[in-house]
């Protein structure tokens, strides 16, 4: 169970939300441009220190003296791009253990994930060959990778195509259901967040609306 | 005046501004044409110039390794600073830079020398600290690790802290962090901050011929050759002695300055 209230004063306004997530459910965030979901998403991550009265608590554990590389989730930022010096291979599986002392459900996992995610034809280039579309892909393997049991996507959509972002949206739903992570997901369309996790909390000015 | 005749002027102007500057950093290289007579390798002693080119390149190396272990964390927590305690941190590194060698020679001969408390102890270990291979070892040290300090901090600010975020996020602690991203994504400015302590280190002469006039390096043993011989003397040592100093640096800075431009 993920409990959470980022609270973080901003420019224009402060940001004050709380949300609760039951084990194994997912839940999408909506709102304006600037409305502060993202740095909600930050927040829970903990890539800044939130100010009080926030607090995230992870199956009742306090994650703010937990370092970054510690807390058990996946975290795919809007901004996430690939290690420009690795191959797309590497970069997938960067947060895996290597190849040799990999589990062979992990090497599974991540070969289905090179197949769904239509990766096979870069498999093994550089990621500074890819196109945005390809690197976005990349960037998808190589966080969910790691089978944690809370992810956070923000604008995981982003730079895809309609088909090819029809198509991660079922996958997503699959995996999400096979694995039973708990999901928060970051999307401008309030029609895709209803078709992955139903109604979409909507954040306006850094509040619930 | 036409603006295609202006351009033109300019262009010119430009292109011999460029060919002159070329040719007075190109000149001295000339030197090496001049007839001086004919070039003598040992200049008197047998096994000097070899002997040098031995303890040039293994002290040297034996340097540059402290310096790389040292230097490395160094310059990575100076890229991480901010305030008063970049500048707690930065300026003996910038001091080191700014002594002048002489006066550095003789600051380390009176520091380290035997007459000095820990000269003194280091002696009793068995340790001598002057005109010895740890003498020119320590000399080459201070001389180099700020230089590879001050660049390696460069290279390493010069990366999008979000990497290590990335890495983070993806289960890394700082060192792994830092080993599979920030050291691979640096590398080739780290190589050019090497190539200039080696350069910094291998050609040394005014502090090391005050701390280690022995074991005479290849500095030193040009400097005897001249004395000893005059130019014939030293010409074939000087041309090895370019030969391993230049060429590595000169190709790692070309290449971190090529990388480093912007990308489309």
């Amino acid at each position: 169970m993920l409990q959470a209230r980022i609270y973080q004063p901003r420019r224009e306004f402060a940001l004050d939300a709380a949300l609760d997530l039951s084990p194994g459910a997912p839940l999408g965030i909506t709102g304006a441009s600037g409305a502060g979901k993202t740095t909600l998403l930050d927040g829970i991550a903990g890539i800044f220190a939130s100010q009080p009265p926030s607090y995230v608590r992870w199956q009742g554990q306090d994650w703010r003296h937990l370092p970054l590389y510690r807390r058990p989730f996946n975290y795919m930022r809007q901004n996430s791009r690939l290690f420009p010096h690795l191959s797309v291979e590497k970069n997938a599986a960067f947060g895996l253990p290597p190849a040799r002392q990999r589990s062979r459900e992990d090497t599974e996992w991540l070969e289905e994930l090179r197949e769904r995610l239509e990766l096979d034809a870069i498999w093994s280039a550089a990621a500074s060959e890819v196109s945005g579309g390809q690197a976005r892909r990349a960037v998808w393997a190589r966080t969910l990778a790691r089978r944690m049991p809370l992810v956070l996507l923000d604008e995981p959509f982003a730079d895809l195509d309609a088909a090819a972002g029809l198509k991660l949206l079922s996958c997503l739903k699959e995996w999400q259901r096979r694995w039973e992570f708990s999901l928060i997901v970051v999307d401008h369309d309030a029609q895709r967040l209803y078709e992955m996790a139903g109604q979409p909390r909507v954040l306006e000015a850094g509040r619930w609306a | 005046m036409k603006p295609k005749i202006r351009s033109g002027l300019r262009r010119l102007t430009w292109g011999a501004a460029g060919a002159a500057a070329l040719a007075f950093f190109l000149y001295p290289f000339l030197g090496l044409l001049t007839p001086v007579g004919r070039w003598q390798w040992d200049a008197g002693v047998p096994g000097s110039a070899a002997a040098a080119v031995r303890v040039s390149l293994e002290l040297t190396g034996l340097a540059m390794l402290f310096v790389i272990a040292a230097g490395t964390p160094l310059a990575w927590q100076l890229a991480r600073e901010r305030g008063w305690r970049r500048w707690l941190w930065e300026a003996p590194v910038l001091l080191s830079m700014l002594l002048p060698p002489l006066a550095l020679g003789l600051l380390l001969a009176l520091s380290l020398g035997p007459s000095s408390g820990l000269g003194r102890i280091l002696l009793h270990l068995g340790l001598e600290t002057s005109n010895s291979r740890l003498a020119f070892v320590l000399t080459q040290i201070y001389v180099s690790l700020g230089y590879y300090v001050i660049a390696a901090r460069a290279a390493f600010a010069g990366l999008d802290p979000e990497w290590e975020t990335t890495a983070a996020l993806l289960g890394q602690n700082r060192w792994q962090s830092f080993r599979r991203v920030t050291l691979p994504l640096a590398r080739l400015g780290l190589a050019a901050a090497l190539s200039l302590a080696w350069v910094r280190a291998l050609g040394e002469f005014g502090a090391i011929v005050i701390t280690a006039y022995y074991p005479s390096g290849m500095p030193v043993q040009l400097w005897v050759n001249l004395q000893d011989s005059g130019l014939p003397g030293v010409m074939p040592l000087l041309v090895l002695f370019l030969l391993i100093a230049l060429p590595l640096p000169w190709a790692a800075q070309i290449l971190a300055a090529r990388r480093a431009a912007p990308r489309s």
